[in-house]
């Protein structure tokens, strides 16, 4: 058996981070992923600040005769760019890595940038004086990350650090495992729901944006469609400290201009009149510990109080109270939410089936996440199902098995490719009528257009393989009567042997002294 | 025991005694799909090299490196880590002429002057034979037996007269062969009544027949069939019973069905999960999902244990097995191993079926065998946590084509006899293999001769 091979989007440049992941990670020693996660993406970070700055300063430099003055904050402000004060230059501190002071030079590096520019107070990590962090390899570390992109075109350069430093979280997050999960949705997934939503431009919001890939993919979504980035404005809010900080970091590095907020979102809700045009998440599968129970009478529950041991339906009504009147929500939940109905979860979804919010379920395949192998499903709710864009589908709902799509990459993940992400957008394209998007077909054993009244028959149960029906079953070509013939032919055969084999054991018992 | 016959090391009568290859050589990247076959742990399970599981395969110049790993017919294989104990040989009318075996293996070559290949594998088979195996076993991780080579060659098994020993084999093969025969003669059966099962009710091969003969339109979907009968294929059932279907189709819901037949739920034509009344704590038949049958009707094992919770089941019945890989993997079995009036019972995930008269039982069994139901089965799949399994509620969801009362009562009338005869053959079985286990210590010991050895010899060689 062959092995398959790795079908990553394979540009020249994977070569060169998978490598890059190898050297920082042989540096690792004995450090948790989790921990040594924030060295080195902070590392990434600063590097890819610096080389912003440098490139502009550059450009001021060459025009201080018009005037122009690379000392002056103002300038880069005013073109987006972050200020790096001079202790906190790449240069300088690349010229004391060898140092055993250099734990103290980066923390102060990043103090002195949070200190300039308010946009990223208590964003970067500041403890890389700590004695636990081995001051040589952290040294070795800094050498590692001055060459990346080095000598390549300063635009080239930041493009492939916030690749970097994508690559680099997807790597953590496989080596976290479990925990990985928390801050990191696999790319392949979350561009299914980009691509399904196709998120050209207005609010886009994720109530639960752990390191920001939603954000991220969506920006990748818009200028693959040649559309402009300041087309879309963009909405998060992740509750954990830490991993809210590498979203800032993981926006910031993408030049994406972004507001998010930093709490809980059941309980502190930073964007409480925020109405979205498009909501994209992936929350925490079945979470139990979201303290429901003192959120009984809350605003947000039209449809129903979910139960406190599981935030799947509390997360599904945020996202609904978030939509705005033509908005679209895509999200992950895991199956259990198309089919549950203990505590109420039953109800609260038959409300919003009835309330005919449903646009379209997908069901994935398993084994696609780092922190888990259950399988989930995709939702799509749309606030009006009739609005302009598309065709009217009210009373209609789209359902797609997409359980056999995918391909291993090792032996535990599984990874949908470039085609089976065009085939599952390309059929909910379809469906709603997007231009240019082709005739809509039912396929038996994939999709199938469903109506309020099916899902009712189905007592409200929005799993796919029930509506899509079976695959057309290949018969095994050989006629009744044809079959029919051999078969008696070898049972004769058969009873022959055995009427011999028969006599043989008798005779044979008979001699042992056992004739009966 | 031994007494009886003189003793001979497994060194005096061994041509060769080998290791199998070191892992490292035998990898699963080192696998083709076609080649020399690699014998594994679960060919072994029997007295000889089992051909009808798949093989993996190595290349030839593969094997050609692995020389001492290279087995042929008439070769000894043991396990020496793992599923310690199993013995097996390849028999003289294997698949193929030459194996591998794999890195928990070794094999003897018998000297076959001196000692056959059925009697080496009939003796460690013996309980005596067992404990001289295991007796140097090392039980610090896996279990092994240690240095299994030079621990094999100092082993002592009794040694009868080559004639004896053929004898004996003899014996205990035609055993075997009997209970080998029963289990593709299950088979043949089981394909029949599938075979019918299919033609009737899915296909509806009798009435394309009757609607070509009365030149009625036929649809679509059977237009090969009957361009077959067109162009004189026999009709596919005698005479009186062809009758018994009509000769058109009319439209459902479900596409063209035969004319007067019903499109009805499921639950309407067969009882999902029906009371079955067991007391907690009684010991009854019970029978495990590990044991149950991915092919064919008819568990292998089943145990008595006491009743705790899970389904229940009594003679007639057809077992689902409802619960991820299982449900895909095709458990499933028909009860016919419990006596009158008995209850079994087996795991919760099993989903009871079972037809309300006139459907026979076994169309319960026939269905849950088609694709076409086992492919609704898996896509009906709820649940998140990984274990996901099929709700017995969705089973409302499927229609079944029901026909008339007359043609439910043919059907019976023919599958009902070919699975009561597949189950004699399986009773019989166990009988012959009790049987078996019986003769075995016995015969190789000496203890049980037999009356006549010289008659025995002339009849085998004849």
């Amino acid at each position: 058996m062959a092995r398959k091979p790795q079908n990553k989007n394979s540009t020249a440049k994977v070569g060169f981070e998978q490598k890059l992941w190898q050297a920082a990670d042989a540096l690792r020693n004995n450090m948790d992923a989790a921990e040594y996660k924030h060295v080195v993406l902070g590392l990434i970070f600063l590097k890819y600040i610096s080389d912003a700055f440098e490139a502009k300063y550059a450009e001021l430099t060459a025009q201080i005769s018009e005037g122009a003055d690379p000392e002056d904050p103002d300038e880069y402000r005013a073109a987006s760019i972050f200020w790096v004060p001079k202790e906190a230059r790449w240069a300088h501190l690349k010229a004391n890595a060898p140092q055993p002071t250099i734990g103290k030079l980066v923390d102060d590096a990043m103090a002195a940038i949070e200190r300039d520019n308010p946009s990223l107070k208590g964003v970067l990590p500041k403890d890389y004086a700590r004695p636990g962090l081995d001051k040589e390899r952290l040294g070795q570390l800094i050498n590692l990350v001055s060459d990346i992109a080095l000598g390549d075109p300063a635009e080239r350069a930041r493009d492939t650090l916030g690749r970097v430093y994508e690559y680099f979280l997807s790597q953590f997050a496989s080596a976290e495992g479990k925990k990985g999960g928390q801050f990191y949705t696999p790319t392949h997934v979350v561009r299914v729901l980009v691509e399904m939503l196709a998120p050209y431009k207005g609010r886009v919001y994720d109530p639960c944006c752990g390191s920001g890939g939603m954000f991220v993919q969506s920006e990748k979504f818009i200028e693959a469609h040649a559309g402009r980035l300041g087309d879309i404005s963009i909405y998060g809010q992740e509750s954990n400290y830490t991993t809210w900080r590498l979203a800032k970091m993981n926006l910031a590095i993408r030049g994406i201009d972004a507001q998010i907020a930093h709490g809980d979102t059941f309980h502190n809700d930073a964007f409480p009149d925020l109405k979205a045009d498009y909501v994209l998440a992936n929350p925490p599968f079945n979470s139990s510990d979201w303290r429901g129970e003192l959120l009984k009478d809350d605003k947000r529950w039209v449809y129903g109080v979910p139960p406190a041991g599981n935030a799947n339906f509390a997360w599904v009504q945020h996202f609904l109270h978030h939509l705005a009147p033509n908005g679209i929500a895509g999200f992950v939940l895991a199956n259990g939410s198309m089919s549950s109905n203990q505590s109420g979860e039953g109800e609260i979804r038959r409300n919003i089936i009835e309330a005919d919010l449903v646009d379209c379920m997908v069901a994935l395949p398993g084994q696609l996440f780092y922190s888990t192998q259950i399988p989930v499903c995709l939702w799509f709710l749309a606030r009006d199902k009739r609005n302009g864009r598309f065709r009217d589908r009210r009373g209609k709902t789209l359902f797609i098995d997409a359980r056999k799509l995918g391909t291993m990459v090792d032996r535990t993940h599984r990874e949908l490719t470039e085609e089976d992400i065009r085939k599952i957008a390309g059929t909910y394209h379809a469906w709603r009528g997007d231009r240019d998007a082709g005739e809509y077909e039912d396929v038996p054993g994939f999709c199938k257009s469903a109506t309020l009244d099916d899902i009712r028959k189905h007592g409200h149960v929005l799993t796919p393989g029930r509506y899509v029906g079976a695959e057309a079953q290949e018969d095994d070509g050989e006629p009744f009567e044809e079959k029919m013939k051999r078969l008696v032919a070898q049972l004769k055969e058969q009873q022959a042997e055995a009427a011999k084999l028969d006599a043989a054991i008798a005779r044979n018992l008979e001699e042992l002294g056992y004739g009966g | 025991m031994g007494g009886e016959w003189r003793e001979a090391t497994i060194e005096e009568v061994a041509e060769k005694v080998a290791m199998g290859p070191f892992g490292s050589s035998i990898k699963v990247e080192t696998f083709v799909s076609d080649g020399i076959p690699v014998i594994s742990g679960q060919h072994l399970h029997g007295f000889k090299v089992d051909d009808r599981i798949g093989f993996n395969y190595v290349t030839e110049e593969h094997a050609g490196r692995l020389r001492n790993a290279n087995v042929q017919r008439g070769d000894v294989i043991f396990t020496h880590a793992g599923n310690i104990g199993q013995v097996a040989f390849v028999p003289w009318n294997s698949l193929y002429e030459r194996y591998v075996i794999s890195q928990r293996q070794f094999y003897m070559r018998c000297d076959r002057s001196k000692v056959i290949p059925e009697f080496v594998v009939a003796y460690f088979k013996t309980p005596e034979g067992q404990h001289r195996l295991l007796a140097n076993t090392s039980q610090t991780g896996v279990p092994s037996i240690a240095r299994p080579v030079s621990y094999l060659r100092t082993i002592p098994i009794p040694l009868p007269p080559i004639e004896e020993q053929r004898a004996i084999a003899h014996i205990l093969g035609t055993l075997d062969d009997k209970i080998e025969l029963n289990r593709k003669m299950s088979e043949t059966l089981e394909e029949m009544a599938r075979a019918l099962f299919k033609s009737w009710f899915v296909n509806f091969d009798p009435v394309v027949w009757n609607a070509v003969q009365a030149g009625n339109p036929i649809p679509e979907r059977f237009a090969a069939t009957a361009a077959r009968y067109h162009n004189g294929a026999p009709c596919p059932v005698s005479g009186n019973i062809v009758n018994l279907f009509p000769d058109s189709f009319e439209s459902s819901e479900l596409g063209d069905i035969p004319k007067g037949w019903e499109v009805k739920p499921l639950p309407q034509v067969i009882d999902v999960n029906p009371p079955r009344k067991l007391t907690k704590g009684r010991v009854a038949p019970y029978l495990d999902m590990a044991n149950m049958p991915t092919q064919g009707h008819s568990p292998d094992v089943v145990i008595e244990r006491s009743f705790t919770s899970g389904m229940r089941f009594i003679n007639g019945d057809t077992l689902l097995a409802r619960i991820t890989p299982c449900l895909e993997n095709g458990k499933t079995a028909f009860v016919d191993f419990l006596n009158d009036g008995q209850v079994g019972w087996g795991s919760t995930e099993y989903i009871v079926l079972r037809p309300k008269p006139p459907l026979p039982n076994e169309f319960a069994y026939c269905l849950a065998r088609d694709a076409e139901f086992r492919e609704f089965a898996i896509q009906s799949m709820t649940g998140s946590s990984g274990r996901q399994r099929v709700p017995a509620k969705a089973l409302d969801h499927f229609t079944i084509v029901t026909p008339p009362e007359e043609i439910s009562r043919a059907f019976g009338k023919q599958v009902t006899p070919i699975f009561a005869r597949s189950s004699a053959a399986a009773l019989e079985s166990r009988t012959l293999a009790v049987l078996r286990d019986t003769l075995l210590p016995k015969l190789i010991s000496g203890k049980l001769r037999v009356k006549d050895g010289g008659k025995l010899i002339e009849r085998i060689q004849t």
